[in-house]
């Protein structure tokens, strides 16, 4: 006779519960999927910022411009560089201005894979008279060859350090079209010494190669090429160091330019802010995941209690009935391991796939061994509870059951004399199986709580993604540069003069460039009032400087303080230009009319828009909150002010206890005088001799400032949120008569149109061309092409993730409650028969189980909702409470009870179907077929 | 008068290649307020015959006629109103719901009926069977014997017009077992419930004013 052993136990056990067992290797399958798809997609997030910064930058850690060959040779031996290459800069090739120029080079094998080109087009040089070009240099130079044309352009062949006068024709057929990596290395690794003015000598630019010809070209007679040297660290922690390393050991080897660490733009964003929401997502799957597997293992021993009460009667010791459900765990999960990593991989893999092409899926074998042995851990514990209390029970407790009279004592339970069947039956199930219902409750209100807060977050989003109006914005205005007193009073501010307008408008690709202007004037009151008192706490200029707060002051105290004293620079100003009454300095900001009637058409709160008293200067706009509202509060031992526009008028004001409110006390159709402070200084002398004096505690006032003043009538108040300028109150003029004002000025920002509409492949070609056209200013480029994709990309994204991880969630959800009620079903059958036997027809014994759903999902999916309301309404309330830190997100989440409450029902009724069709199949059976024991 | 008759009566279990006959062509008849005892040794198809003949198992061929009216012709609804109102049985294994106390056990039948119980009959029923005690304890907190005369109340509670009881004193003490039994004669005389019963104790067999003996499925007088 064969010998009967625990583990053949076990398996011919595992034999007859293979139903459960398929249940139970599904969900560790989908917890485990869970798991490791979330280090697989965290992995891949990493990856894909890695190859980001590669594309934009290349993957060396520096380069070494205008190097020597001795030091080249030093650099190789150095045990703390891993790799060297070089690229051979042969000459600066221009059409006819030397300064949009490009240098020509050729790179060496290492330096060809430090330096990591992108083709977009076309190949790599292989012949002499080849080049393979990055687009922005063609486009800074305005060659317009295509791939296979051949191109003739002005040429000075290097000469070590910089460029012969001599000037020669170079002609090259393009064979390749390659990424620019140029701009961005000069924008975010070369700009430290760019000196704006001096763009002729930009070794720089001309020391790295954008134009790349076959390895070995030679300069021309009487020249000695550049050398450009690409370095990657030894150690890769350690490149952040290399910059400092090489800066001490080779000091005059050339200039050192250390590779951002970080990748930029909008990609990067995208993928970073993906990574970040991937690791919010992981940590709720992986509870959600470890809780379907201890769910299903608690399922399992429920289910087996009185056979480990029987096997433990019969002599089993407790390390024996452990060592059965070890195994047979250990035996599933080895079955489930292989077959979730593999899906975990594919799946991962397909999600990368459609997010989009600048996230790349390399997951290493590390990853995989990680996730593995997480997914194991997962499982461990997950089963070590119940493995733990199957080892734990006392052989009667476990055959009889005794636990239901511990709980019958202690939940008080009386006995009844006049009930009905179903409700009572139901009422009881819930009370001795709670565990198992508090369960499925959980992940029922995991499930809607989601719903209730993730769908309407979603869809909200999805609308509000509206389109932008203009193609592409360069500007340099950063925020509110126009609300001091004076320091844009000078010449030279903005950065876009009209001639480079003129320049952008001259490119066919471009149908229309627009521009924005601004400058600060001085609104003149009598007296503040509490509007303008609480705006001016919120501008950068304090009109007031009172003095830190006690901590036994009440809000109104501060409050009081606060606006009482009038801060000494705003004294010397006033007195410097001879002001009797109150100033309020404001930006006055310029756009052209068509821009100015798009703008702020829809958003007039009193008054009219009349184009062409504003295009004379006579009437001007204010786009400022009609009500705003001031409360103070300590925050720790800072103080937190805060400054609320209330556009909505009296009801936001009632929403809230303020410490203090006004009203715009200017209306439409009155007179106002603005007044602009002017100087000849240069901005940048301005900005280096008021730093001075902020160092000694003084305003600086240069000895020519002025003022201009000018009165004109208010047309209208417009609404200042979402519009062009963000400022809480600011004077809306037309280009036209912005010179009224004050002096004229440059543009800060230029808002660009395309001809015809825009795809990727122009939004790259522009946005190359426009880093060009603004190479070395302190300017920032905004694609709204670029933008709109974005937002569409991220909202596929989100609707892919979050779409793939509430099917998968809704999956294991049902999943799990299934697997929990059918096994109290099979449990139950000895009771359903009994029930039959004494006479219940098959409805009733429905009705026990619809009942026991029906309060199960009402605890799950109520309790889901009613989590989640809390937590939305509790976070809005703190958003309330802390405005100031919190006001930006508070807008992004949404919650709405209807598709929470939708998918509960959904639930529901999946639920119903199989448990009562599960149902159907006993009661069908004869009633002595299920009293039957096994 | 007739209640109950099985004609042809037959079931067959499968288990692999063997065919086992728990019941091999039975054709009685009980007459109502009869007291009959089955007997026989054990695996000979007692239970199974009083589950075929309580609707709780479908027979293999045959049929059971109540009233007049054969069984065959019931539907499921039909057979669960048959069930609590017309039939009580008494489970070998007493069957009670563990989720319920003794009294809610007893008053199930009744409950599933929607009806009032009869409060005076019911408490009557429990004093006789001694159970007074145990009535607000769940099962697994009894004793067999205990378990077993709450089942008996249980098929008591709803007067039915036939009992059904494998082995009601399997589990008592001869004195118990005595008292229950003329509980259970007593009550039949009183509502004119008709008695089958299947025991191994001779005495109880005695008692009877039918016995039929089963042998390897085979029902003889
Ligand atoms: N569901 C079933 N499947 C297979 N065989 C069964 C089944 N139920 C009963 N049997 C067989 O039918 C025969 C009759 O069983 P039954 O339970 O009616 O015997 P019994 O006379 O009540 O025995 P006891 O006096 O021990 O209670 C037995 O041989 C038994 O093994
Ligand atoms: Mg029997």
């Amino acid at each position: 006779m064969k010998t009967f052993t625990l583990s053949v136990f076990a398996a011919r056990d595992l034999r007859r519960r293979k139903k459960q067992y398929i249940a139970l290797t599904l969900g560790i399958v989908f917890s485990m999927i869970f798991s490791s798809g979330v280090l697989f997609f965290l992995s891949c997030v990493d990856a894909s910022l890695e190859e980001n910064r590669f594309r934009t930058y290349g993957k060396q850690d520096a380069l070494l411009l205008g190097t020597t060959e001795d030091a080249l040779s030093r650099l190789r031996s150095d045990p703390k560089i891993r790799a060297v290459g070089a690229a051979h800069v042969i000459e600066k090739v221009y059409t006819d201005d030397p300064a949009k120029g490009s240098a020509v080079g050729w790179l060496d094998e290492t330096a060809l894979q430090l330096a990591y080109p992108i083709l977009t087009e076309g190949r790599m040089p292989s012949a002499p008279g080849e080049v393979a070009a990055e687009r922005d240099a063609l486009l800074r130079m305005g060659v317009d060859a295509a791939v296979g044309e051949r191109f003739t352009v002005a040429a000075q062949a290097a000469n070590g350090g910089g460029y012969l006068e001599s000037i020669y024709e170079s002609t090259y057929t393009l064979v390749g079209v390659l990424a620019g990596k140029r701009g961005a290395l000069e924008k975010y690794a070369l700009n430290r010494n760019v000196v704006i003015a001096d763009r002729e000598v930009p070794t720089e630019v001309f020391g790295l190669p954008a134009l790349f010809v076959c390895a070995g070209t030679q300069t021309a007679p009487g020249g000695r090429e550049i050398l450009t040297a690409y370095v990657k660290a030894a150690d890769e922690k350690n490149a952040d160091g290399l910059e400092m390393y090489l800066s001490q050991t080779f000091a005059n080897a050339g200039e050192i330019a250390a590779t951002p660490r970080s990748a930029a733009g909008f990609s990067a964003m995208r993928i970073s802010s993906l990574g970040e929401t991937g690791q919010y997502l992981s940590l709720i799957l992986l509870a959600a995941s470890a809780a379907g597997v201890f769910g299903a293992m608690d399922a399992n021993l429920a289910d087996r209690k009185k056979q480990i009460g029987l096997l433990r009667a019969v002599g089993a010791t407790r390390a024996q009935i452990a060592g059965i459900f070890a195994r047979e765990t250990a035996l599933i999960a080895l079955i489930s391991l292989p077959v979730s990593l593999a899906l975990s991989y594919f799946l991962t893999k397909l999600l990368i796939g459609l997010l989009g092409d600048e996230f790349v899926f390399l997951p290493d074998l590390k990853t995989l061994l990680v996730s593995g042995g997480f997914g194991l851990a997962c499982i461990a514990a997950a089963s070590a509870v119940p493995l733990v209390r199957a080892s734990r029970l006392s052989p009667m407790f476990a055959i009889r059951g005794a636990e239901m009279n511990r709980k019958m004592r202690k939940k008080r339970i009386r006995s009844k004399s006049f009930f009905s069947v179903s409700s009572l039956m139901a009422k009881r199930r819930l009370t001795f199986a709670r565990r198992r219902q508090v369960s499925v409750a959980l992940m029922l209100a995991f499930l809607t709580g989601l719903a209730a807060l993730a769908v309407p977050t979603f869809l909200d989003s999805y609308r509000s993604s509206a389109r932008l109006r203009h193609d592409f914005d360069i500007t340099s205005d950063f925020g509110r540069s126009g609300d001091a007193m004076y320091n844009t009073a000078f010449s030279g501010y903005g950065y876009f003069t009209e001639s480079d307008r003129a320049s952008l408008a001259a490119n066919r690709e471009i149908a229309a460039v627009s521009g924005v202007k601004k400058c600060s004037v001085n609104l003149l009151l009598d007296e503040y009032g509490d509007y303008f008192d609480t705006l001016a706490l919120r501008g950068s200029v304090r009109y007031q400087s009172p003095p830190f707060p006690e901590k036994s002051m009440t809000k109104r105290q501060i409050a009081e303080q606060a606006f009482a004293k009038v801060s000494p620079e705003y004294e010397a100003f006033r007195e410097k230009l001879g002001f009797d009454r109150e100033l309020f300095s404001a930006a006055l900001c310029a756009c052209e009319s068509a821009a100015l009637e798009a703008d702020y058409g829809g958003a007039v709160l009193e008054g009219r828009i009349d184009m062409g008293k504003l295009l004379s200067g006579e009437e001007i706009l204010i786009a400022a909150p009609l009500a705003v509202g001031y409360d103070v509060a300590w925050s720790g031992d800072g103080l937190a002010e805060t400054i609320l526009p209330l556009d909505g008028g009296e009801s936001a004001l009632k929403n809230r206890s303020f410490t203090k409110t006004g009203t715009l006390p200017i209306h439409a159709g009155d007179r106002i005088t603005l007044s602009a402070a002017v100087s000849g200084l240069s901005f940048d002398d301005w900005q280096k001799q008021n730093a001075a004096a902020a160092e000694s505690g003084k305003i600086f006032l240069p000895d020519d400032l002025r003022r201009i003043d000018r009165e004109v009538t208010v047309g209208a108040i417009v609404a200042p949120e979402g519009r062009v300028f963000l400022a809480d109150f600011s004077l809306i003029t037309t280009t036209a008569a912005f010179p009224l004002f004050g002096v004229d000025r440059n543009y800060v920002t230029l808002n660009i149109d395309l001809a015809g509409e825009c795809d990727a492949a122009r939004n790259d070609e522009m946005t190359e061309y426009l880093a060009a056209f603004t190479a070395g200013k302190q300017v920032e480029i905004y694609s709204d092409f670029e933008y709109a994709q974005y937002a569409k990309q991220r909202l596929r994204a989100t609707l892919v993730t979050l779409s793939g991880i509430l099917t998968l969630l809704l999956a294991a959800g049902i999943g799990v409650m299934l697997n929990t009620l059918s096994a109290q079903l099979r449990e139950d059958k000895r009771t359903i028969g009994t029930l039959r036997a004494v006479g219940a027809d098959a409805r009733t014994v429905g009705s026990v189980y619809f009942r026991q759903m029906l309060a199960v999902f009402a605890l799950g999916g109520g309790g889901g909702i009613a989590a989640s309301a809390l937590l939305f309404f509790g976070w809005r309330l703190y958003t309330d409470l802390n405005p100031i830190e919190t006001n930006a997100i508070r807008g992004a989440v949404r919650f709405s009870p209807v598709p929470a409450a939708a998918l509960c029902l959904l639930l529901l009724a999946v639920c119903c179907a199989v448990i009562g069709g599960k149902k159907r199949r006993q009661t069908k059976r004869s009633v002595t077929d299920n009293i039957r024991e096994l | 008068m007739t209640i109950l008759e099985c004609k042809n009566l037959t079931k067959e279990y499968y288990s692999g290649e063997n065919v086992v006959k728990a019941v091999d062509n039975a054709n009685l008849t009980f007459e109502q307020g009869e007291f009959t005892a089955i007997t026989g040794p054990s695996g000979s198809g007692k239970s199974t015959l009083l589950h075929l003949l309580s609707s709780l198992e479908n027979p293999t061929s045959g049929e059971v006629i109540y009233n007049g009216e054969s069984l065959k012709k019931y539907n499921d609804n039909q057979l669960s109103i048959l069930r609590r109102r017309r039939f009580g049985f008494v489970f070998q294994a007493y069957n009670l719901v563990q989720e319920l106390t003794g009294m809610e056990n007893i008053l199930l039948p009744v409950m599933l009926d929607k009806k009032k119980p009869d409060e005076g009959y019911i408490e009557k029923l429990v004093d006789v069977l001694g159970i007074a005690d145990r009535l607000s304890h769940l099962p697994s907190a009894m004793s067999g014997g205990q378990q077993q005369r709450i089942a008996i109340a249980r098929a008591l509670a709803n007067k039915p017009a036939i009992l059904f009881a494998d082995e009601p004193t399997g589990n008592l003490d001869g004195k118990s077992g005595r008292e229950v039994l003329s509980l259970l004669k007593y009550v039949s005389a009183e509502f004119g419930i008709t008695l089958i019963l299947v025991t191994h104790d001779l005495g109880v067999a005695e008692q009877a004013d039918r016995v039929l003996t089963m042998r390897d499925g085979v029902c003889k007088n």
